[in-house]
């Protein structure tokens, strides 16, 4: 019990104590060494820059980068567990685009976004078409593993009680690939991230990626930390979110 | 009537997984053709597959093949690297509880950050060659890869805590016989994710004008508005991804052959 | 006098197809059960048992032959209205992790349709008699093995079947729990003068709780004899000392030809 204890609070200040010290050494070793400021920016000057533009600047552009991925993601994720759905309970739609979803998967959908931008123009839209791109075919793949898995004595279970299609997706299949969805939703957040970061580099005036361009171009090296910060803050929100989620919808014991 | 069909051909079941997708992709060829001939669709808008097919074989030569190899060059070279890189980095932190404790957060950072957007500091430090896009490409695959990974290894050594005790092997002895070989398709997920996300990575940053490849070709056609180009550079980043899967998968059914 | 046949199972054969092997599982094997029969299979593991009890409910189809409910023949698809009047238990219970217990015992009304007083009350009754009435709302993994294997048992009985199908119900169970449910389980046929058909490995617990015993051999799937019981009813576990109970148990074992089959007594 006594171990147990001291492990956990191990685990708390480990993590904490090395970043102290890694930030402190570098704040060091790039006042002492006079590194030029073009090259890097010392863990002061950025946080100086985060807490002085904050409401100006910071907050805003992450406010919109993640106004667009939220809200990708939000459509991304349902449509990818349709999806998933129809390929794995119907036969002819699954077999006729299999290959296809292998295509879509492996194929990082970025790349349709200068073709969208000439199509819908620059703006809101479009970022959030490139998010949901992205991200869907993660929750998809994931979701057509946990749906090709089920426990089969579950199925016949929903066989001796004559279960409709339908019955069998609410009783058995989407309970018991919960795990599957929300693993999808984890690695998607990911994608979602990069996919949102990389269309603002394409074409953008607004959000944290745009912010990073700008700041590199006018050499505000205190800025462009603070947005890849920012940007980092950005990625693991939205990696921990599914998992907190997931704490409030499983409330049986697997 | 589909069911009529489907009772003639019941021999030719097994051949579903190759027939429905062929037919798949017939009707949407000729759909697209016959719409964008139809409606006199202007090619700046949608070009017909035919144009599409036309300009992928007379312009490969001259203006995407270079970019084409550039593109594949980052990427396998990233995916390369990042693969051990990662299973090495897992396999210290799985076996060194101390270095665990401390770096987990770090790696979680690690795995969910868009590398993408340091790549203009990386830039920044190391010119515009390929340089900086490969470690980003890496960085980011071998992330995911270290990620799966530990998880692999760590489970495996929850369950067979007391075997590994029992026998009495090296810390590292026990590693290389016993928990690598159980982790194996942990690691491999995590190999097909790292692979996604350097494709991923490898492209995002080429179509946001960061250097050349197949991707910045995308983006010049695009504001030059020749769209068959577009769609053939398309075609061929499809293909590249594909492939990569594929090799990757198909390596993984050779060595995890127990779990087919 | 020939009583109106129930469950008949007609020259069914079922072989499994795989890469490397077919097996054949079952061999030309037919059975009769009469309206209000218990009836037991017994034999050695992998002789088949599970399988003939899976194509009389459907779940697998077979490969030759057909069963016949209340005169209705089926092969690959079953009637959904015979299909009402099966209940099914599974050897590992087989519940629904992510349900409670009301949830899972509620399962089959509502697939089956089946809504109003009647069976409210059904699921109240069945509760209570399963002695799960203080737990209906715990999630079914967090039950102890006993009570998740009750809990299998009434699931099957909520929808009022008038025949039951059950794969060793009580095989994970420890042998006093296992008496008191057999007991339970005899109560209820006497009261609902249901029809079952009942798997087993224990030849004792055959004993105890039949009219009839088929024995079956494994390899390919076969059946070898029949032994009728012929103890009165009810029966009680003191039955279990008579000299009678010893020697059907003898019989049922010869039948089997060797000692193979681990006899719990």
């Amino acid at each position: 019990m006594k171990e147990q204890r001291q492990v956990n609070w191990l685990n708390f200040i480990a993590p904490i104590a090395l970043l102290v010290i890694l930030l402190v050494g570098a704040e060091w070793y790039i006042v002492t060494n006079d590194i030029p400021r073009w090259m890097i920016a010392s863990p002061s000057a950025i946080i100086k820059e985060l807490i002085s533009s904050f409401s100006s600047d910071i907050f805003p552009n992450f406010a919109i980068t993640l106004g667009e991925i939220l809200t990708g993601y939000l459509i991304a994720v349902p449509l990818g567990v349709l999806i998933a759905i129809l390929l794995t309970q119907f036969y002819t739609f699954g077999k006729a685009f299999a290959p296809y979803t292998i295509a879509v998967i492996s194929t990082p959908l970025v790349i349709l976004v200068p073709l969208l931008t000439i199509w819908l123009g620059l703006g809101f839209r479009v970022k959030v078409i490139a998010v949901v791109l992205q991200s869907f075919t993660i929750v998809m793949m994931n979701c057509t593993t946990g749906f090709n898995n089920i426990d089969p004595l579950k199925m016949e279970l929903m066989k001796t009680i004559n279960a409709s299609r339908w019955q069998k997706l609410k009783y058995v299949i989407l309970p018991s690939s919960l795990p599957n969805i929300f693993n999808g939703m984890r690695m998607s957040a990911i994608s979602a991230s990069t996919a949102a970061i990389a269309t603002e580099f394409y074409s953008s005036t607004e959000g944290l990626g745009a912010m990073i361009l700008h700041s590199s171009a006018y050499l505000n090296i205190e800025r462009m930390f603070a947005s890849i910060v920012m940007v980092a803050v950005t990625g693991i929100t939205l990696y921990i979110l599914p998992s907190i989620i997931e704490k409030l919808v499983i409330r049986w014991k697997i | 009537m589909i069911n009529v069909f489907k009772r003639h051909f019941n021999r030719l079941r097994k051949y579903d997984s190759v027939i429905y997708p062929l037919i798949v992709l017939v009707i949407i060829f000729t759909l697209w053709e016959f719409l964008v001939k139809i409606l006199n669709i202007p090619e700046t808008t949608l070009p017909a597959p035919s144009k599409v097919l036309e300009a992928l074989f007379t312009k490969f030569d001259t203006e995407i093949k270079p970019h084409f190899f550039i593109t594949l060059k980052v990427l396998v070279i990233g995916f390369l690297v990042a693969i051990p890189v990662g299973i090495t980095f897992a396999a210290l932190l799985s076996q060194y509880t101390l270095l665990n404790i401390m770096l987990s957060p770090f790696v979680l950072l690690w795995v969910t950050m868009p590398l993408l957007a340091v790549l203009p500091l990386i830039m920044m430090w190391l010119g515009y060659g390929l340089a900086p896009r490969i470690l980003v490409v890496c960085v980011t695959a071998s992330g995911m890869v270290a990620l799966n990974s530990i998880a692999g290894f760590r489970k495996v050594e929850m369950e067979k805590m007391e075997l590994m005790a029992s026998m009495g092997a090296g810390k590292w002895q026990a590693f290389f016989k016993y928990i690598f070989p159980n982790a194996l398709p942990s690691v491999f997920a995590g190999i097909r994710l790292g692979c996604i996300n350097a494709t991923l990575s490898t492209l995002g940053v080429e179509i946001a004008g960061f250097g050349s490849g197949i991707g910045s070709r995308i983006t010049l056609f695009a504001t030059l508005i020749s769209f068959p180009l577009v769609f053939a550079c398309i075609f061929l980043t499809v293909l590249i991804g594909v492939t990569l899967f594929m090799v990757t998968t198909f390596i993984e059914r050779k060595v995890i052959y127990w779990k087919y | 006098m020939t009583e109106k046949l129930k469950i008949s199972v007609n020259n069914v054969t079922k072989i499994f197809e795989s890469k490397r092997q077919n097996i054949t599982a079952l061999l030309d094997v037919s059975m009769s059960v009469r309206e209000g029969e218990f009836v037991s299979l017994v034999g050695p593991s992998g002789c088949g048992k599970s399988t003939v009890i899976r194509i009389i409910e459907n779940i697998i189809p077979p490969t030759n032959g057909s069963v016949t409910i209340d005169g209705v023949t089926y092969t690959d698809r079953i009637p959904s209205d015979i299909l009402r009047k099966l209940g099914f238990v599974f050897q590992a219970h087989n519940l629904l992790p992510w349900m409670t217990v009301e949830q899972n015992l509620r399962l089959p009304l509502k697939a089956f349709g089946l809504k109003g007083d009647k069976w409210d009350d059904q699921v109240e009754m069945l509760l209570s008699f399963s002695k799960l009435t203080n737990m209906r709302n715990v999630y079914t993994n967090e039950l102890s093995v006993g009570m998740q294997q009750r809990l299998g048992v009434v699931r099957a009985l909520v929808h009022d079947p008038e025949i039951l199908l059950m794969d060793e119900p009580f095989g994970a169970l420890d042998a006093l729990t296992r008496d008191e449910l057999d007991i339970q389980l005899l109560d209820i046929c006497e009261k609902t003068h249901k029809t079952v058909i009942f798997i087993t490995h224990s030849v004792a617990e055959s004993v105890l709780l039949s009219d009839r015993v088929y024995v079956m051999k494994t390899n390919p799937g076969e059946i070898i004899g029949e032994v009728r019981i012929g103890l009165p009813k009810p029966r009680s576990l003191d039955m279990k000392d008579s000299r009678e109970f010893a020697e059907y148990e003898y019989k049922i074992i010869d039948a089997i030809g060797n000692l193979e089959l681990s006899s719990i007594k």
